[in-house]
């Protein structure tokens, strides 16, 4: 079940980002972080903490409910447009951050009115769109896919970083100010973010595999195995955030806990990118991810035991920490198992099913009205029934090899099929991507690979069905060699 | 791309600057109207805890009242609103589920946090008058309960006569 080599080494950060366009992420996700942590920490005051839990819940998930909507039109909107127009990438994120810049100098002075639930639901939801569109444009932006893993972590520390700086900075603005200008602080860095995203240069794939490459990848048993993982992850981040939320509220909890929590959360995802290679050293990405999930649930554990502000803060401090893992896994998975699958279109419906995911963890917190000590039993009990599951099916794999790579064979098994329907040259493409996907491995000359490539280009000349079923006889040597 | 770019950031800045003056006209031109029961439980809220004679803690902020509903159906969250915002300039009302959300239950005498004071609500009952009863928690110690009629209308209500202090029901057993 091995998605990459135990301890092979991930990239040089300097090397990826040094000549990539990638780079110019950077300062956009600095924004992002910042943005999203004043805003965060705007909430203290607002009036979520003044009224009864009790009276706020029904228009929490009304607007939670609410915030389902446009993810439902999201997988199908964002990745074509990202695919098809020009700036497309650039326009999702300016839409996102000119949103949450509006609607939070608008919340800046109405933060103890009923306008806090959807003006502050449209800042989540922008802030998904935002998720989804800069996790759907990396792998375009990487030069190399290989590099996937490298960046997203880069982009995960640096967002790091930027929170926990401004977080400090929010508090000073609370304490000669109020919540309402810690608000406008944010709108500054959303408009800064905005101005970052126009620097990102146009993407361009250079290759465009076939549809059928993509679908085969994204469908691949390691990924779905993987994306079960990571929904798992993002289903406890949102749960944990209402129903500590709520919990912090009602045990009378000092609202700087809050605060705490923020930061620790924060700080845990910035420990991740640290931790990750150390342990990408000594196990496999699925391997990762399932521990990943046992962590959260012995930090929930210990805060039902006893709920205060220091299991609080453990417990999202351990959830960042996770998180972070998680996804530095989950990438490694992506980045082995859908190497073609670099486009728009194939990505926005994965990171989509993930947001979406988060929403179900909070409807589920705010829907189910648990007292603390339960929901967060509960949440142990899920986390850690799924992190089991998936050791099993681990153990089991390890020996059928059910979740191995495989992808080349499963490349040309599609091939195969699509030749059998009589489309020929999709089914040299494909074959070509099987290649290109064994060629990973290391297992087979560079070139044979460069054989095949100038065969497929002398064949979409040619139009020679015989050349063509040649191609697919010699791809599937090639693919049996290293499987 | 020039061109782009700097259609863009006009673009940005132009939805900014709208948002700014947005946001400068709701809070300077809002019309500012409360429901009748936020203004009747506003009145109380304040006279009781004058009359509580407690000192309340305004060191770094505004004093932190904590208010429950005795009613079963508990208080609309608009109401809550209203009151809220009705007394935004006197203090910070935080409307409570739990007790333990007000009380410190690790103190002796069950104190309420922050030195402050708990304030239960009792149902609204209309006749000619509005009738209520209201109860103020500092500890088990200390807990007196008041019954208040009000009349008036929609936009202003008034005490009739003096509150009756009467024996309290809602935080005997609380904590």
């Amino acid at each position: 079940m091995t998605a990459i080599a135990v301890g092979a080494p991930y990239p040089a950060d300097q090397s990826v980002l040094g000549d990539s366009s990638a780079r110019s992420l950077l300062p956009v996700q600095a924004m992002h972080s910042a943005g999203e942590a004043l805003f965060a920490l705007s909430l203290v005051g607002s009036l979520f903490f003044n009224v009864s839990v009790d009276a706020a819940r029904p228009r929490i998930l009304l607007y939670l409910t609410l915030t389902m909507a446009p993810f439902a039109v999201l997988a199908p909107l964002i990745g074509p447009v990202i695919d098809k127009l020009r700036g497309g990438h650039r326009a999702v994120l300016l839409l996102s951050f000119g949103a949450r810049a509006v609607v939070a100098l608008l919340l800046a002075s109405q933060l103890k009115t009923l306008l806090l639930y959807p003006e502050a639901f449209v800042v989540v939801v922008a802030a998904k769109v935002y998720v989804v569109a800069r996790n759907t444009l990396v792998p375009s932006l990487v030069a190399d896919h290989d590099h996937l893993v490298v960046v997203n972590s880069r982009l995960a520390r640096v967002g790091a970083v930027s929170g926990v700086v401004a977080a400090p900075i929010g508090v000073a603005i609370l304490q000669v100010g109020d919540a309402g200008w810690v608000l406008r602080a944010a709108a500054v860095f959303y408009v800064l973010g905005a101005l970052s995203a126009l620097r990102i240069p146009e993407h361009r794939v250079d290759t465009a595999p076939s549809p059928m490459v993509e679908l085969t990848e994204m469908h691949g048993p390691g990924i779905k195995f993987a994306t079960m993982g990571m929904m798992g992850l993002r289903m406890a981040t949102g749960f944990v955030l209402f129903h500590v939320g709520f919990s912090l509220k009602t045990s009378g909890l000092p609202t700087w806990v809050v605060v705490g929590v923020l930061v620790s959360g924060a700080a845990g995802g910035f420990s991740g990118t640290f931790i990750a290679p150390w342990l990408h050293r000594r196990w496999n990405e699925q391997q990762i991810l399932t521990t990943s999930l046992v962590l959260p649930a012995v930090a929930a554990v210990v805060a039902a035991l006893r709920f205060h502000s220091a299991t609080a803060v453990a417990l999202a401090a351990a959830l960042g920490l996770a998180g972070s893992i998680g996804r530095r896994a989950f990438d490694g998975v992506i980045q082995t198992q859908a190497p073609h699958a670099r486009r728009g279109q194939a990505y926005a419906g994965l990171e989509t099913r993930l947001e979406i995911a988060w929403v179900v963890g909070s409807l589920a917190a705010v829907l189910s009205r648990l007292p603390g000590w339960l929901g967060l039993a509960i949440l142990a009990a899920c986390l850690g029934a799924l992190s089991l599951y998936r050791a099993l099916v681990g153990v089991v794999a390890a020996h059928s090899g059910a979740l191995d790579v495989a992808l080349p064979v499963r490349l040309m098994e599609t091939a195969d099929a699509v030749a059998a329907r009589g489309d020929l040259q999709q089914a040299v493409l494909v074959a070509l991507a099987a290649a290109e996907a064994a060629a990973i491995s290391g297992k087979v000359a560079p070139a044979r690979l460069a054989e095949l490539q100038r065969m497929s280009r002398a064949l979409a000349i040619s139009d020679d069905p015989a050349g063509d079923e040649t191609l697919l006889r010699l791809a599937w040597e090639l693919v049996a060699e290293t499987s | 791309m020039a061109f782009r770019l700097r259609t863009y950031s006009s673009l940005v800045a132009a939805v900014v600057a709208l948002a700014v003056v947005l946001s400068g006209c709701t809070s300077s031109t809002e019309v500012e109207t409360i429901a009748p029961n936020a203004a009747v439980y506003g009145l109380v809220i304040v006279d009781v805890i004058d009359r509580s004679g407690v000192e309340l803690d305004s060191s770094d902020a505004l004093p932190m009242v904590f208010v429950e509903a005795f009613d079963t159906d508990g208080i609309a969250l608009d109401v809550q609103v209203d009151v809220i915002n009705d007394l935004i300039e006197q203090y910070e009302i935080r409307f409570i589920d739990e007790h333990e959300e007000a009380i410190a239950v690790d103190l002796a005498g069950l104190p309420v946090r922050e030195n402050s004071l708990l304030i239960g609500l009792g149902p609204l009952v209309h006749d000619d008058n509005i009738d209520i009863r209201i109860e103020v928690y500092q500890s088990m110690d200390a807990i007196r309960a008041y019954r208040y009629t009000l009349a008036g209308s929609e936009d202003r209500w008034d005490f009739v006569g003096v509150p009756e202090e009467i024996e309290p029901e809602g935080f005997v057993a609380a904590p």
